[in-house]
């Protein structure tokens, strides 16, 4: 599914994370939950959704104990 | 959606008009348009039909009026073409199908719909003509076939995608990666083929469903995956899981009820509908309910506030053409009171809602004006004593330590007790930067309010009360009119005019009642929104106490991180696009119109309403004739392309058949400048594009230049010509052939003299 996505969405999101590359964190997940939304529809699983969602957040944000944030 | 999608061929096998098979190349952009000719009845529409069952399984063209079976609508002709099956054995099986190929990117994709269909014994009746008809059923998808046929299941009746990548010798099967379905959603989503398969004849009502303008805007430009993937963040990720303390746990359980209040569901999840009866215009339906709360509520109230309106202008325009014994003056003053007082009444409703909101939000001012005065005093009063903005402090500071000089002219060396002094107040200053936010609100309650009461008093309470005044007394005086027209109207068109007056009224009333419950919806939810809001910044709060909630909250304020990331790139891009959707649609349609001075204006409100004013300042949007909507659906599905970025192919069905010949000059005109980049398809009459364009008193300076001639101007334009069997015996409409066309001058006799696309055999 990668690539779906439109140039005007990827602009405006590269604008507001001040990422002229599209190479941050923030960039990278903003557009997976854009790509995860558009693969399922209504009928998928709220459970299937949060799963989803929750292993990209694992993936970009994961915790560690002596996290500074 | 980045890559541009270009429609390479469709082939037919066996659908309706066309008997055996049929393959039409489609031109790309850079070779220019590709016109499909022919008259009516041969399979124009068919061809589409072909293309939306094809891709979605449906046909949604020339289906005729559900009251009524004409001869010539689909429903009474077989989905497969009848000479086929007549010819088939019985027994047998007979296949009908067809491919379209697509390429997105470089990617190629093949989509193929087969339906395989055993004959018996064809069932027939002989007409009083003597002429002996197939008998037709439904098949279990609502097709018709014919009666002693039965549509075979899988594999005989398939559909099936493959594509071809650019490194790839053939076509392969995409199942391993998803359905067809699904393929096809990706590529050519069936919920925006409304924007790419237009059939001209049919979009008299498509400016009467906001609906059509906000998905046109959001689906097309993807506003509504960044609204869905929001949601989702909402709904399931910024509510931690329970278990650190039981404050925390209740808090959590009370955001999920504000969750199912919005989305009207009920504490085991399922959707939760009130014992209301929502309207249903026709009696036959089954009874549906009303959602209890949220959203799904509002948008069931939407649904059936347009509907009531659609079924209000049917029975005006069935006053208007009715037989009954009124003058038709008076019919055509009922129709047109009609429509003015349902526009003005919108404009009274909006102009309230404007005056109401400004009571409330902006009245308190007012009220408070002294005691804001007072604070405002003693903000200046700080400021005037060297209590400067902090951001003015800290340049101050820095300003000193750079030219080493003190406000004593001492010189401040390095190290020094003096210079020191200066680092120290410097550094006081750091955190203490929101002291400025009280300068600048100050600052503006000045500007704006402390020294402009007037105009302050004038923007938010005076204009708005004069423009709901004004309106009011509008609607008044038009309502006093309609009143005594309805009057007459009743006393001199009978009991049918009764009925159907009666009718009218009835649905204002229902009408008003839906507003008042779409106000109680609306307001209910943004309350529990904001509760919602509330509640979730009490949860975060609690957890930042807790230890055990490291993790959670670490990944609670990313997610809302992202969450204000999407509803930031929501709010600017949708103002973005619906504004640049709006500018260039107002600019094509006034173009097209061959009288541009007929409206004045034309927006696209936030909520996508949408307004065309004319002269008199009437909002014509929802009531333009069949011409005028297909040119507007024509300037808006151009302007669309632009700010949305998706490049997709379009096919326009009977594209001039509901317009004057004026108009279908600026048509002609137009179309190449206003599609650079798309790949355009049309099928059209010799009417619509050869012809020479039939003069109009109104615009005696027009040129008769016919459409194929002004497109030839600008660009080339690939023909086809559907050619109908001259076979006698051929059923109904006939077996059709596309076969490639091209466009000649016939010198002949006066009447046959002129354009036409012929066969290029």
């Amino acid at each position: 599914m990668a690539g779906q996505i439109s140039e005007t969405i990827k602009k405006k999101l590269k604008e507001i994370l001040n990422d002229p590359q599209g190479e941050s964190d923030e960039y990278k997940i903003a557009i997976e939950l854009l790509e995860k939304t558009e693969k399922n529809d209504k009928l998928t699983k709220a459970s299937q959704v949060k799963k989803e969602f929750q292993l990209l957040a694992d993936q970009y944000f994961s915790y560690k104990e002596n996290n500074d944030e | 959606m980045s890559d541009d999608i270009r429609l390479l061929s469709v082939e037919i096998q066996n659908y309706r008009q066309y008997y055996g098979n049929h393959k039409l190349n489609f031109a790309s952009r850079e070779e220019g348009f590709t016109v499909i000719m022919g008259k009516n009845g041969e399979g124009k529409s068919n061809l589409l039909n072909a293309i939306n069952w094809c891709l979605y399984q449906e046909e949604p063209h020339g289906m005729g009026d559900d009251d009524n079976e004409h001869e010539s609508d689909n429903k009474s002709l077989s989905i497969i073409n009848n000479r086929y099956i007549k010819d088939t054995k019985p027994e047998t099986r007979a296949d009908l199908k067809v491919d379209i190929w697509i390429q997105k990117g470089d990617t190629v994709y093949s989509i193929t719909r087969t339906m395989g269909i055993l004959k018996h014994e064809l069932e027939e009746k002989t007409l009083n003509s003597g002429k002996k008809v197939v008998l037709l059923k439904d098949d279990p998808m609502g097709f018709r076939i014919p009666k002693g046929c039965e549509r075979l299941e899988a594999p005989f009746s398939n559909f099936v995608v493959t594509k071809k990548g650019p490194h790839d010798t053939d076509f392969s099967d995409t199942i391993r990666w998803a359905t067809p379905e699904n393929q096809v959603k990706d590529i050519l989503p069936q919920s925006l083929s409304k924007y790419f398969l237009l059939d001209g004849e049919f979009l008299e009502a498509f400016w009467k469903k906001s609906k059509n303008i906000k998905e046109g805007i959001e689906q097309i430009s993807q506003l509504h995956l960044i609204t869905g993937a929001l949601k989702n963040i909402q709904t399931h990720m910024m509510i931690p899981s329970k278990g650190f303390s039981k404050d925390t746990d209740d808090m959590t359980n009370k955001i999920r009820e504000f969750d199912r209040f919005e989305n009207s569901r009920d504490k085991d999840g399922n959707e939760s509908w009130t014992d209301d009866p929502r309207y249903k215009n026709d009696p036959s339906l089954e009874e549906t309910y009303y959602h209890s709360t949220g959203q799904p509520r509002i948008d069931d109230i939407d649904e059936d506030i347009e509907k009531i309106s659609d079924k209000k202008q049917k029975i005006s325009q069935e006053i208007k053409s009715s037989g009954f014994g009124a003058k038709e003056s008076l019919k055509e003053q009922y129709a047109k009171l009609e429509a003015e007082l349902e526009e003005l009444e919108t404009t009274v409703n909006s102009t309230s809602d404007t005056f109401v909101y400004n009571l409330i939000k902006k009245g308190p001012q007012i009220m408070l004006k002294n005691a804001i005065k007072k604070s405002v005093d003693v903000i200046d009063k700080e400021i005037r004593g060297g209590g400067l903005p902090v951001k003015y402090k800290k340049l101050f500071a820095d300003s000193l330590l750079e030219s080493k000089l003190c406000v004593c002219h001492e010189i401040l060396e390095p190290g020094h007790e003096r210079t020191q002094h200066v680092i120290d107040f410097k550094d006081s200053l750091v955190g203490k930067e929101e002291n400025d936010d009280v300068a600048l609100l100050a600052d503006d309650y000045k500007r704006f309010f402390l020294h402009n009461i007037d105009e302050f008093s004038k923007k938010y309470f005076i204009d708005p009360r004069k423009s709901l005044a004004d309106a009011t007394e509008k609607f008044e005086k038009l309502d006093q009119e309609f009143t005594i027209v309805k009057e007459k109207l009743k006393k001199s068109g009978g009991k049918d005019a009764d009925e159907l007056i009666n009718e009218q009224a009835y649905l204002e009333e229902l009408s008003k009642k839906l507003y008042e419950l779409k106000l109680t919806a609306t307001s209910d939810l943004k309350t529990s929104n904001k509760n919602r809001g509330e509640q979730q910044n009490e949860l975060n709060k609690a957890l930042d106490k807790n230890k055990k909630a490291a993790k959670v909250l670490h990944q609670l304020k990313k997610w809302d991180e992202i969450a204000n990331t999407f509803q930031k790139a929501y709010d600017e891009l949708k103002d973005e696009i619906r504004q640049g959707v709006r500018d260039t649609t107002w600019k094509n349609y006034k173009n097209l119109l061959a009288n541009d001075s007929e409206f004045t204006s034309f927006d696209i409100e936030p909520d996508y309403t949408v307004f065309l004013l004319d002269k008199d300042n009437f909002n014509k949007a929802r009531n333009l004739s069949a011409g005028q909507s297909l040119l507007l659906t024509l300037a808006f599905v151009a302007a669309i392309r632009g700010p949305t970025g998706y490049k997709f192919p379009l096919i326009v069905d009977s594209p001039a058949g509901k317009v004057d010949g004026p108009n279908t000059h600026n048509i002609g005109k137009c179309l190449p400048d206003f599609l650079p980049d798309a790949q355009l398809t049309l099928l059209a009459t010799n009417k619509e594009y050869t012809d020479y364009i039939s003069p109009d008193p109104d615009y005696p300076k027009m040129p008769n230049t016919p459409v194929c001639k002004l497109f030839e101007e600008k660009i080339n334009v690939q023909h086809f010509k559907i050619q109908k069997d001259k076979n006698p015996d051929s059923e109904n409409v006939g077996n059709s052939s596309i076969m490639l066309g091209k466009l000649v001058f016939q010198d002949g006799t006066e009447e046959k003299r002129g354009w036409m696309v012929v066969a290029d055999e």
